[in-house]
């Protein structure tokens, strides 16, 4: 799938950016951007359930999280796609805790 | 740094975790011995297109996401390309770099001699300096990159090629006296087209550096006036082969050097059918037109052969009217052709085996510098 993100805060799982002003912790960045991996190499959105260690949990029909590390979740949604790919975005990383 | 990215074993092996599955439990469901599944799982094999599918089969996934992970760690751990790729892809998609190698007028040399061969080539002190390659604005000699509006890389290659074979030539200290008594004593040279290498040798004791460089297929170049200093220069491509067009085109070009064409912006209008047929209606252009047709066919004399005959010029008419002008029959055809735009009349004298000049520059010059193509290429000596 085509992986989207949200906001520009989390162009470091997609991309090469400047992390020395990231507030998130280097075991987030890192586990964050295997899952990221996995995103990509999942062709369809309804395939997320299918690969256990990934973590995905649907809120609804086009949303849901993924478990990235200990109390860090990462937000999912379904994105309309024109292209033959399907198209993912990532919307929120957040610490379950801080919310 | 790029980001990392784990083989698929890595995940496969997260997944198994997952589903409290071992990595027997795994090679059983597979068939396949646990020491064979441990070099898929360490990395150290490759997922192939058939293990994607198995693996697909064993984890109710889509063998496409297996072999995607494949790819993305592939292309992630690739080796890197090596940049002389880059810098070649960037030369050729301006300029013909192949064929120019071919032509010898460039070596075949490692990426960066290739960039400085460039350089060299274009007679330029940095990159940005060569045509079409640099921020135009930031090229010091703006006036000189305003003349490349109206022409391509590939004329501009043919261009510079045509300048350093020039380079090469001994010629005397050239004046406008010597040229135009050149003119003068080639107006006798106009009868046979194997004279060509003669009237080349005039041209060159006149001082004016000629050189026929072959043009690149679809240049559409006929020939150009360029200025080494104050030594002028004449390059013509020959591309139709037949004395008329070299009569004209050659007489064209002189003029441009006798009138300083170009000389302040190093080269004049590269000329080609645009220029030549009087569809660029530029001053320099008009009257370079205007001397080389008085020079293949004293016009008068022309305009009044056709007041005479109307419509009904003759083959035989041409062929006296030549005859009595002590020219070559094709240097009236090319004239009245133009002139009634009948580009069929009397093809046949305009045929290579009548009026072609290559075939007797090639075996007067082959190997010097003063011709360039058609198989005889001087080396590249940048």
């Amino acid at each position: 799938m085509k992986v989207l993100v949200a906001n520009a805060e989390l162009e470091f799982l997609i991309g090469e950016v400047d992390l020395l002003a990231s507030r998130f912790p280097i075991t987030v960045v890192s586990a964050a951007r295997r899952k990221v991996t996995v995103l990509k190499a999942i062709p369809e959105y309804r395939d997320l359930t299918k690969w256990k260690s990934l973590g995905f949990a649907p809120i609804d029909g086009e949303r849901g999280t993924v478990l990235v590390a200990k109390d860090w979740r990462m937000h999912l949604r379904n994105e309309p796609s024109n292209e033959e790919e399907s198209a993912i975005a990532i919307t929120r990383l957040d610490n379950d805790n801080q919310n | 740094m790029t980001i990392k990215i784990e083989p698929p074993g890595y995940f496969i092996k997260e997944e198994l975790d997952a589903r409290g599955w071992t990595q027997s439990d795994l090679a059983y469901i597979l068939e396949m011995k646990t020491a064979q599944l441990n070099q898929i799982l360490s990395g150290k094999t490759a997922l192939s297109a058939d293990m994607s599918v198995l693996l697909g089969e064993a984890f109710d996934m889509p063998a496409q996401f297996f072999a995607n992970l494949q790819s993305q760690y592939s292309l992630a751990n690739a080796s890197p390309a090596n940049p002389a790729i880059k810098k070649r892809a960037v030369w050729q998609n301006t300029y013909p770099i192949r064929e120019m190698i071919k032509r010898s007028w460039i070596e075949d040399v490692e990426s960066e001699l290739l960039d400085v061969q460039m350089m060299r080539f274009f007679e330029a002190s940095s990159l940005s300096n060569v045509p079409f390659m640099g921020n135009v604005e930031a090229v010091p000699h703006a006036a000189k990159k305003t003349s490349y509006d109206d022409v391509t890389p590939t004329q501009i290659a043919w261009l510079y090629r045509t300048r350093q074979l020039a380079k090469r030539l001994q010629v005397p200290q050239y004046s406008d006296d010597s040229l135009r008594e050149a003119l003068s004593d080639l107006a006798d040279l106009r009868v046979d087209p194997d004279d060509a290498p003669k009237i080349v040798n005039r041209i060159h004791a006149a001082g004016v550096r000629l050189v026929i460089v072959e043009a690149f297929p679809q240049s559409k170049i006929d020939g150009v006036c360029t200025w080494l200093d104050d030594q002028p220069v004449i390059g013509l491509t020959n591309r139709y082969d037949r004395f008329d067009n070299f009569c004209f085109v050659l007489r064209h070009e002189c003029e441009h050097v006798l009138r300083k064409h170009g000389r302040n912006t190093g080269f004049s209008t590269i000329d080609d059918d645009r220029t030549l047929k009087g569809e660029v209606v530029e001053d320099e252009e008009r009257v370079a037109n205007r001397e080389a047709a008085e020079f293949c066919v004293e016009q008068k004399l022309l305009e009044s052969l056709i007041a005479r005959k109307g419509n009904f010029v003759s083959e035989r008419d041409i062929m006296s009217f030549a005859k009595r002008l002590t020219i070559h029959p094709a240097l009236v055809i090319g004239q009245y052709q133009y002139r009634s735009g009948k580009w069929n009349f009397l093809r046949k004298y305009l045929s290579q085996s009548v009026c072609g000049v290559r075939k007797s520059l090639l075996e007067a010059f082959a190997g010097s510098s003063v011709i360039d193509g058609w198989g005889e290429y001087a080396p590249a000596s940048l």
